[in-house]
This record gives C-alpha cells, sequence and structure tokens, in this order.
C-alpha cells in the first residue's frame, strides 16, 4: 500500500506549506511564499501520483476501479481539488495570501482522512458505474471551489477589521464592526463544533484499536493541539472583548482563530508596528491599502469579492453537474432519478442557497459584505451536505458512516 | 407591455425579490423533510410522539412534506417567477439582440485609461483602414461612421450569451414538467420473477389496495445467478430476461444492476433477489436395524409410502428459515398401525439441538426418533432463486434529461461568456492622430480589460511600427 504511506506524508507537506505561508503573513519576506508554493506543489503531485498508484493498484488487486468511492478516498480527493484550485488561483492573481486558509484545510481533510478506513475494497454492484465517477469528481469540485469561496470572504471579512483598530477610532463600535465582528465568531463557532465532532469521531472510532499507527497518532495529536489553540485564542478574544483592553493585537489573533497555529505566541511577541498604523485617512470599507502589516498582502476587498463570486461560479456549475450526474446515475441503478434522500435533499438546498446568491448578484446588485454572508452561508450547507447528513442522518449514501 | 407593467400582481410575479424569497424558502423548508422521516418511515415515526406533535405534522402533511400540497405550490410558484420574469424580459432582449449600437458615442469616452489613448503616425484614412482590419478579426459585428474630422468604430460580439439565461430556466421548467409527466402518466411497480417461471403483470408501489398492471407482454427470468468477491461482498447480479409478445420472444438480455432494460417503454432494474422454496424436500430416513439410510423425495401435501412398513409421510410445511434455527419442514408420519405424529425437521439438528436442549427434551415435535425405529433428518429444500425487479415507466424521462442537458449549457453560455461592445474614435488630423479605446461589457470585466489591453497593444505595433523601427 505504497499509496498510503505517500498520502500520509502529504498530511504533513500541507503543514509545513501552511507554515510557510503562515511566516509569509507575518514576517512579509518572498522567499518564505517561495518555499511555501514549492512544498504546496511538490505534495500536489506527491498527491497526484498516490492517486493514480491506488488506481493502479486497484487493478493488480484484481479489483479495478476508480479511487472514488469510500470516505477515505473521498477525503483525499477533497482535498485534492482544494489545492489545485488554490495553486490555479495562487497562478492567476500572484497572490498568496489565500495559502495560509487554503492549506489549512487541505492538511485538515488529509488528517481527517487517516482514520478512515483506506483499504482498497472491491465495489457493490450499485456502484459500479462511471456515473459514479463524473458524480463523485463533479461535486468534489464543486465543493472545492465553495470551500475557497468560503476561504475568500472570511478574508473579505477579516479586511473589514481594519475598523477596530483603537487608534483610529475612538469610542464606540459601529454596527457594521458588531456585523464583522459577529459574522467571524460564527465561523469560528461553526468551525470549533465541526473540528471536535471529527476529532470526537476519529478518537472513538481509533482509539484503543490495533490500526493506531503513528502517523495517525500524530494527525490526533496535531488536531487536539489545534482544539487547545482555537480555545485557548477564542478565550483570549472573548477576555479582550469584554474588559475593552487594547495592549493585545486583536487583528491578530482574530486571523490567527480558525487556521490552527503555533505561532501565536511568536506572533504575538514579535509582530512589530501593528497598532501605530490606520491615522491616515478614514476607516472606509473600500480601504484599499491595508495598513497592518498582517493584511498587507491580503488582496483588497474588490478583488476579494471578485475571486469569491467566480468560486462560487465555478462551483454552482460543477454542483449542477454533480447533482445531475447523481440523478442519471440513480436512475441507472435504482429506476429514480431523485427520491428525497437527505443527501440529495441537502445538495438541493445548497444549489437553493447558491442559486440565491447568483441572482442577487447579477440582478439585484448585491455587493461587499452580503454577498460574503451568503457564500458563507452555502458553505455551511456544503459541509452539512457532504459531513453532517452523513454523521446525523441516514440516506442512501451511506458510504460515508463506514 | 405598459398595460402589464402597471399591474402589482404582474410586478409581483416579475420580481426577482420574488425569486430569492422562493429560493430561500425552499432551502428552508426542504430542511424539515432530511429531519423528519418520510414515507413508510415517516408514518412509522408518528405513532410514537406526542399527540400535539403529532397533530402538527399530518395536518401539515410532514411525514411526507415534499409530495404535500403546500411544497408543490412553492415549486409551482417559483415556476410562476420563472415564466413571469422570462416574459417580461425577453423583448428587451430580443430588442438589444437585433439593435446595432450607433458607432458615434462621445459620453462612453469620457473617463477612460490614459492607456486607453494611444496615438497614430498614419493619416486618418490608413489609421482607420488598420483599425478596420484589427476590430474585424476580433469582433463579430462592426459598424463605423465618418465625420469630417473624427471616424468612428463600434464593433461587438457575443451577442448569443444574453441568451444563456433564458436556456436555464427554460430547462429548469422542462425538469418540472418531466416531473408532472412522469408523476401523472407514469408507474413504479415491483416483480419477484421465481428462475424459469414468466409474468405478464407487476404490482405497483405506494398504493394499499392489492391491484396489480397488466404489462401487455410476458417477462420470463431464465437463469438468475450472484457473482461474489473472495470476501464475501457480492459482485454482481444477473437476471437474464427474455420478453415476449404473444408467446414469441421479442427481445432478451442480461438485467445487472446499472444496466437497465427497457421494453415497450417500461424499463425493468436489478433491484433485489432471493431464495424461495418450492414444494419438494429431501429427508433420509434411518431404520433401526438397517444399515443403510434411505434418502426419499417427499413433496407438500401428498403422501409418500414409509419404507417397508406400509403408513406415509406428508410433507406439511417448509420454511426456509424456521425460528433463526435454519431450514425445515413439518412432516406428519402416520404408521400403519400406531398413531401419526408430527414432527419438524432441520437441517442443521446436530447444532441446534446442542444449543436449545432442553427446549428440544420438552417439545415431542422436535424430536426425530419420536416413531419408532424411524429416524428423520431433513438432508435439503428444493429452493430456487427468484429475481427482484423494479419496473418503472417514466415518460418523463426525455424531458428531464434534455432538461439536464440544457441546464449545463445554459450555466456555460451565462457564466463563461459575454457580450461585449467595443467603441473606438479616431480624432484628429494630420499628424495629431489620436484613437480613444473604450469598451463594455454585460459580464466579466476583467476579461474586458485584458481583451482592450491586447486590441490596443495590435493597433499601437501597427499604427506606429515605423517608429520603431
Amino acid at each position: 500500500m505504497i499509496n498510503g504511506m505517500i498520502l500520509n506524508y502529504i498530511t504533513f507537506f500541507y503543514f509545513f506549506s501552511f507554515l510557510f505561508y503562515l511566516l509569509l503573513m507575518i514576517a512579509d519576506k518572498k522567499i518564505f511564499g517561495k518555499i511555501a508554493t514549492i512544498i504546496t506543489a511538490a505534495g500536489f503531485l506527491g498527491h497526484t501520483t498516490a492517486i493514480i498508484l491506488r488506481w493502479i493498484e486497484s487493478y493488480q488487486m484484481g479489483i479495478g476501479r476508480a479511487p472514488l468511492s469510500n470516505m477515505y478516498e473521498s477525503l483525499v480527493f477533497f482535498s485534492w481539488t482544494v489545492i489545485l484550485l488554490y495553486l490555479l488561483i495562487e497562478w492567476r492573481i500572484s497572490n498568496k495570501s489565500i495559502g495560509v486558509f487554503a492549506t489549512p484545510i487541505a492538511f485538515l481533510i488529509m488528517a481527517y482522512s487517516s482514520f478512515s478506513n483506506s483499504d482498497i475494497q472491491p465495489l457493490l454492484p450499485a456502484l459500479k458505474s462511471n456515473w459514479l465517477i463524473a458524480h463523485v469528481i463533479t461535486c468534489f469540485f464543486g465543493y472545492a471551489a465553495f470551500a475557497l469561496s468560503f476561504g475568500l470572504s472570511y478574508m473579505y471579512f477579516l479586511r473589514g477589521l481594519n475598523k477596530l483598530n483603537p487608534l483610529s477610532t475612538n469610542s464606540r463600535l459601529s454596527r457594521d464592526k458588531y456585523l464583522d465582528i459577529f459574522v467571524i465568531l460564527f465561523i469560528h463557532v461553526v468551525f470549533i463544533i465541526l473540528i471536535f465532532i471529527l476529532a470526537y469521531d476519529s478518537l472513538i472510532k481509533n482509539i484503543g484499536s490495533d490500526s493506531m499507527g503513528l502517523t495517525k497518532f500524530l494527525s490526533l495529536f496535531a488536531l487536539v493541539i489545534y482544539l487547545l489553540l482555537i480555545i485557548l485564542t477564542f478565550l483570549i478574544f472573548l477576555f479582550q472583548s469584554i474588559r475593552r483592553t487594547h495592549d493585545l493585537n486583536t487583528q491578530g489573533i482574530i486571523l490567527l482563530i480558525p487556521i490552527y497555529n503555533f505561532f501565536i505566541l511568536f506572533l504575538l511577541l514579535f509582530e512589530k508596528g501593528l497598532e501605530k498604523n490606520n491615522k491616515y485617512g478614514p476607516p472606509d470599507m473600500y480601504y484599499d491599502d491595508s495598513t497592518t502589516s498582517l493584511l498587507k498582502i491580503v488582496p483588497n476587498h474588490s478583488i476579494l469579492e471578485e475571486l469569491s463570486y467566480q468560486m462560487v461560479v465555478i462551483g454552482f456549475i460543477m454542483l449542477t453537474l454533480g447533482i445531475i450526474t447523481g440523478a442519471v446515475w440513480a436512475n441507472s441503478a435504482w429506476g429514480t432519478y431523485w427520491s428525497w434522500d437527505p443527501k440529495e435533499t441537502w445538495s438541493l438546498i445548497t444549489w437553493f442557497v447558491y442559486a440565491a446568491m447568483l441572482h442577487s448578484r447579477l440582478i439585484s446588485g448585491w455587493r461587499g459584505k452580503r454577498l460574503a454572508l451568503f457564500s458563507i452561508i452555502g458553505f455551511c450547507c456544503v459541509i452539512f451536505t457532504y459531513l453532517g447528513v452523513n454523521l446525523l442522518l441516514s440516506g442512501l449514501h451511506s458510504y460515508g458512516s463506514s | 407591455m405598459n398595460k402589464t407593467q402597471a399591474n402589482p400582481i404582474w410586478n409581483f410575479l416579475c420580481s426577482v425579490k420574488l425569486t430569492i424569497f422562493i429560493l430561500i424558502l425552499l432551502a428552508a423548508t426542504s430542511i424539515i423533510g432530511t429531519i423528519i422521516p418520510q414515507g413508510e418511515a415517516g408514518e412509522e415515526f408518528i405513532k410514537n410522539i406526542s399527540p400535539a406533535l403529532q397533530k402538527i405534522i399530518i395536518s401539515f402533511h410532514l411525514y411526507d412534506m415534499y409530495h404535500s400540497a403546500w411544497f408543490q405550490l412553492i415549486i409551482f410558484i417559483l415556476a410562476l417567477n420563472l415564466i413571469a420574469c422570462s416574459m417580461n424580459k425577453i423583448p428587451g432582449t430580443i430588442r438589444l439582440f437585433k439593435k446595432l449600437p450607433s458607432p458615434d458615442r462621445e459620453k462612453i469616452f469620457t473617463n477612460i485609461h490614459p492607456d486607453r489613448i494611444i496615438k497614430s503616425r498614419l493619416n486618418k484614412n490608413d489609421t482607420a483602414n488598420v483599425l478596420r482590419e484589427i476590430i474585424s478579426r476580433h469582433y463579430t459585428r462592426i459598424a463605423e461612421k465618418d465625420t469630417e474630422n473624427r471616424a468612428y468604430f463600434y464593433g461587438d460580439k457575443g451577442r448569443y450569451s444574453m441568451l444563456g439565461v433564458y436556456l436555464v430556466h427554460f430547462s429548469v421548467l422542462l425538469i418540472l414538467v418531466g416531473a408532472i409527466i412522469g408523476s401523472i402518466f407514469g408507474f413504479k411497480g415491483y416483480v419477484n420473477i421465481l428462475e424459469g417461471e414468466s409474468i405478464d403483470y407487476i404490482t405497483p408501489t405506494g398504493v394499499s389496495s392489492h391491484s396489480h398492471i397488466d404489462l401487455g407482454f410476458t417477462v420470463s427470468c431464465d437463469r438468475f445467478s450472484v457473482e461474489f468477491y473472495d470476501n464475501g461482498q457480492p459482485k454482481e447480479y444477473k437476471s437474464d430476461i427474455r420478453f415476449s409478445v404473444d408467446g414469441n420472444t421479442v427481445k432478451q438480455g442480461h438485467l445487472l444492476v446499472n444496466h437497465p432494460l427497457t421494453f415497450m417503454g417500461i424499463t425493468f432494474y436489478q433491484n433485489s433477489y432471493g431464495v424461495l422454496s418450492g414444494d419438494e424436500a429431501s429427508i433420509i430416513v434411518n431404520q433401526k436395524g438397517h444399515e443403510d439410510p434411505v434418502r426419499m423425495k417427499i413433496i407438500r401435501g401428498k403422501g409418500v409410502p414409509l419404507p417397508e412398513s406400509g403408513g406415509e409421510i406428508i410433507l406439511e410445511e417448509i420454511r426456509d428459515d424456521f425460528m433463526r434455527m435454519g431450514p425445515a419442514v413439518k412432516i406428519h408420519v402416520k404408521p400403519v398401525n400406531s398413531e401419526g405424529a408430527d414432527i419438524w425437521l432441520f437441517k442443521n439438528y446436530e447444532d441446534i439441538r446442542e444449543r436449545f436442549s432442553t427446549e428440544f427434551d420438552q417439545f415431542p415435535q422436535f424430536n426425530p426418533s419420536i416413531i419408532e425405529p424411524y429416524t428423520f433428518s431433513l438432508d435439503g429444500i428444493e429452493s430456487a432463486y427468484y429475481t427482484g425487479l423494479q419496473v418503472n415507466k417514466d415518460p418523463g424521462i426525455p424531458f428531464i434529461y434534455a432538461g439536464f442537458f440544457i441546464i449545463v449549457i445554459g450555466l456555460i453560455v451565462t457564466f463563461f461568456t459575454s457580450f461585449r461592445h467595443i467603441w473606438i474614435k479616431i480624432d484628429g488630423s494630420g499628424d495629431m492622430i489620436s484613437l480613444y479605446i473604450a469598451g463594455t461589457a454585460n459580464k466579466n470585466p476583467v476579461g474586458l480589460d485584458r481583451e482592450l489591453d491586447q486590441i490596443t497593444n495590435q493597433l499601437n505595433l501597427k499604427l506606429n511600427r515605423n517608429n520603431n523601427i
């Protein structure tokens, strides 16, 4: 099972590329960005190779099937699509700041996948269909595009936090800022709940079992550290908001909550000159020249918005194709193209939400925060479609529970 | 148009706000059905909850909400909204589609970026020729207008991009129409066919009465087989199916999961399989004092003579799985000169006997040696495979698939093509000729910018070539 070994290493590739993207954000030295991109690209190549090897291996075992048909394989493929789309974006807009959001998503998915059963199992008769391959590929491309759109929308809100700097505004937070804080907190809470569910799920399945290898242990360890850090940063943030003390760097901490980082102390100690800014100009929402060094390399609002929208377009088309191929497959396997199975219904709900988002932008001309909010809600639906339905509801797509 | 625009109901139906509201409403209400079990499971579910909740669920039809009137009403409003929106906008789109905008616009050149103003070394006429050639290379429709010291050029392409959205909306309607046609003119049913037998009717699903649907032809299952992987997981279910009309075989083929067969508009899907006991069993009879046991076939309801003495054995019941103890048969043994008895014979007698020794000792009907001098044991039940087929007729499928195809085309046209216009003005005389380049697009402003950059560069190269040498 050489592919499994490669994939285990890839997990850590993505982790290290995340660290370098983070260093780039903090130190803004070009070399970190280069290293990060090289590691990510190398990881992606290895990832691709491993998937192909797995495919070949299945033929050698006499099963012969595309590596896309159980939970483990879907997670591996999901992470692959996230990195692929991210690298495409990085190449197109020549901006590496999104990496700090994309690579941890890929890392987390890979870490979680190491807890699922990675054996190459033969396919049940119903799963033997080319439509299945098309269905999985389109769905996961859609999910990955939505994930990136979510990351971009999140950055959009982070940018709005420039105004939070205590030196630039003297007293009260406006309603707008409350919205920013609320959305960011909401995302964190969702993230924390999600990671708790995933960690709990893996813990329950793996503790005490013989299959608890070293890599699995390390992944688990990383997950636990992540959780602790999230809780810690969250508490610090809460403490700050209550006490209204501003001697700690609020932006830095908020930025670091959802992406886990072992550098929070490093950041607090070494990040210089964050608070001497924001004395020029009004804290405009479309204020392009970010003034904190942490957010300096984050693209401006209009680029974030445009990219996020483009990701939603790609995601929406892919989701449509995913639903269609799924329906055609179901029709050839069970004689019903639509059966209101929870997974189907949730994918349709996601489709409705993104359809509403596209209408609101294209026809009603919504822009900015409202749209970013839509993208975040949409991604919550995506996560529920992918994981929530498997963990909480039951239906035809039961592969997720094994 | 004016008349309809004044109508508030029509305006309401046309509005995008309604669209967004309906989409969100559909998304929100659909969640209910993923939490409350639907269909048969839903009917089970509501038996075990508090009466108040039960009342709510029943009155809103939540145990089968996707087929409830209110849910379908929301979908109906969405369809109305789609139709109204399209009807409202199509005339305008057609006008835009047909109309060729005038080349001599001035307003469009205000506030253009300085990079989009270039000088020309050629005279006005030559500049116009170069320009005409480059524009016609990039754009499909071209218009120009000459004034005394100015010349205006216009070009556009991608008009069809405007129609993409109508394709998408039309396809959604097509899918809805397909679903309606399927539910009115189609049916879903199932049928089990024993290996080697034929049927000419099926049982519809979801209908409480025991009705049948006559197919009008005969379906035979000549053979059924299951293949397994090494680990015991099923690999393939295969039925050899033959369709015949009036006794003549018209079509035959292998029916596999994911490979349905269609005959006369009715489609058959491999759905399940099972083993059905027949009317025969074979038993082994041991007789005290005799060395060789006798194997004999018994048939349900028919007396078979006991070996040597008179009397007979009657097979009374056959069970594939008797109280989770495996295959079993009930026989009635009636010797000539003593009282008869019912006996249950098990295939796996030795194992069961060990597991349930106390129970077995209590009941004489489980004792295979109760009739002296015989001891009976069950050798096997004659059984046959049956194949379980899902049988559908859905005349809406072509509409659905056409809708699928069109929606993908429509989305690609809508999002990946754009209607781009370019205006170029040549201004000045003699050596002082300038070109002003401006453009608009209904989508993808970044792409338009890139294209205008490209055109500007090409023009610069051609018009100032001599300059560079």
